[in-house]
């Protein structure tokens, strides 16, 4: 067997979606709950400057609020409809944390405005180099028979979507030879968080072991 | 019958398109070679929209937040939880730990919860002089009088049995804050 490509992550974030299992319209509910959920994140260094108040919401699913923590590594953005997370430059070490954020701002949430969370989705994005291998090397494999003149077309990469969710292998814009890859996964709303992290760990690994390559931190569980 | 042709519009590249959507940039395309003579039909070529910033300067602009820029942010988001003592040692020390990253963002929430919102937790590096070896310290910064019962409890409850996934690289001590002696 050849030996596993060793991939360079130069760039990673990750993005969390909770939906209410029944939206809020009155924005005043929430508005409501921003001490609780700021009490919630008060033990991760949250101080009052990092909350910010959006204007120009027109759907349910805009951020009327966001919370920002860590050196503004990670924002929480609350909306009618339910709440976000984002966090840049991530790697699977910070899992306990970013779990404890959105378990900890879902709990504030469904217990001050008496709701539950109807589904979840989590994502992956990243920019990775294959050191001395081309996209277009390392991707001959996958293309298919399609007859063009000769150098004509190259194969990049591809979407996979599964019953839970979706694969993206794209071509970098931002690396030559590189590629983008986007992990989503989605979960009903009884999902917890501890199951949903592990499940796109392995989403992430069996991506990671299908096409051959190494990234640090990562092993088939 | 005439010549089979394509009369193809020149387009972006189709698996570009989301990875600009992504990185929310506008980006100028390259321009496509021209086929081979005699496959399709001359055509005009389609001026991009006039872009905000080339590849080029979409590389310049990454300069300023490299590989480096990945590599680091871990250990950014545990600065902006933790004190640390000379950071550039600290992150040195990290960068190739995931282990260690791993148990200080767990760690974290558990110190919160046993020893109290208000307490501070410092990362130090500390050499050991017997083995030459250095390790990475956590100071809890607390002059609690329970402090030590907590320390206790933090143990028993979460460290005892995570220590040996720090290949004895990390601890967890008290220290007194002297700014605050009461």
């Amino acid at each position: 067997m050849p030996d596993k490509i060793k991939a360079d992550i130069k760039f990673a974030n990750f993005e969390y979606q909770g939906w209410f299992s029944e939206p809020i319209f009155e924005p005043v509910r929430l508005f409501g709950s921003i001490g609780a959920v700021y009490t919630a994140l008060k033990p991760l260094n949250i101080s009052a400057s990092d909350v910010k108040y959006q204007s120009g919401a027109s759907t349910p699913t805009d951020t009327l609020v966001s919370l920002q923590l860590a050196k503004k590594n990670y924002t929480v953005n609350l909306a009618l409809a339910g709440f976000s997370f984002k966090a840049d430059f991530v790697d699977w070490s910070q899992a306990p944390i970013i779990s404890e954020i959105i378990e900890n701002t879902a709990k504030a949430l469904n217990d001050n405005l008496k709701n539950t969370m109807g589904a979840h989705q989590l994502q992956i994005n990243m920019q990775v180099v294959l050191p001395g291998v081309s996209m277009k090397e390392f991707t001959r494999s996958f293309l298919p028979l399609i007859k063009r003149p000769a150098g004509d077309v190259e194969f990049n990469g591809f979407i996979l979507h599964t019953k839970t969710g979706v694969f993206l292998v794209d071509k970098s814009v931002i690396h030559e030879e590189g590629m983008y890859v986007r992990i989503t996964r989605k979960f009903d709303g009884k999902a917890n968080i501890a199951e949903m992290s592990k499940a796109l760990y392995n989403e992430e690994a069996w991506l990671a072991a299908s096409l051959g390559i190494e990234m640090e931190g990562i092993e088939m569980q | 019958m005439g010549t089979w042709s394509l009369n193809l519009p020149a387009m972006r590249p189709a698996n570009r398109g989301l990875d600009a959507f992504w990185t929310g940039m506008d980006v100028e395309w390259p321009s496509t070679e021209a086929p081979p003579e005699n496959q399709y039909e001359p055509r005009e070529p389609v001026a991009p929209s006039k872009p905000s910033q080339t590849i080029q300067q979409l590389e310049e602009r990454q300069s300023f937040h490299p590989k480096q820029r990945q590599i680091n942010g871990a250990f950014d988001v545990l600065a902006g939880l933790y004190r640390v003592s000379d950071a550039k040692a600290v992150n040195r020390f990290l960068i190739h730990r995931r282990f260690v990253r791993e148990l200080l963002f767990e760690a974290y929430p558990r110190i919160k919860r046993v020893f109290g919102e208000r307490v501070h937790a410092e990362l130090r590096l500390v050499e050991d002089m017997e083995d030459n070896l250095e390790r990475l310290r956590v100071n809890i910064i607390s002059n609690d009088a329970q402090a030590r019962l907590a320390l206790e409890q933090f143990d028993e409850e979460w460290w005892l049995d995570r220590v040996q996934d720090s290949e004895g690289l990390l601890d967890f001590t008290l220290k007194r804050d002297a700014l605050r002696l009461e």
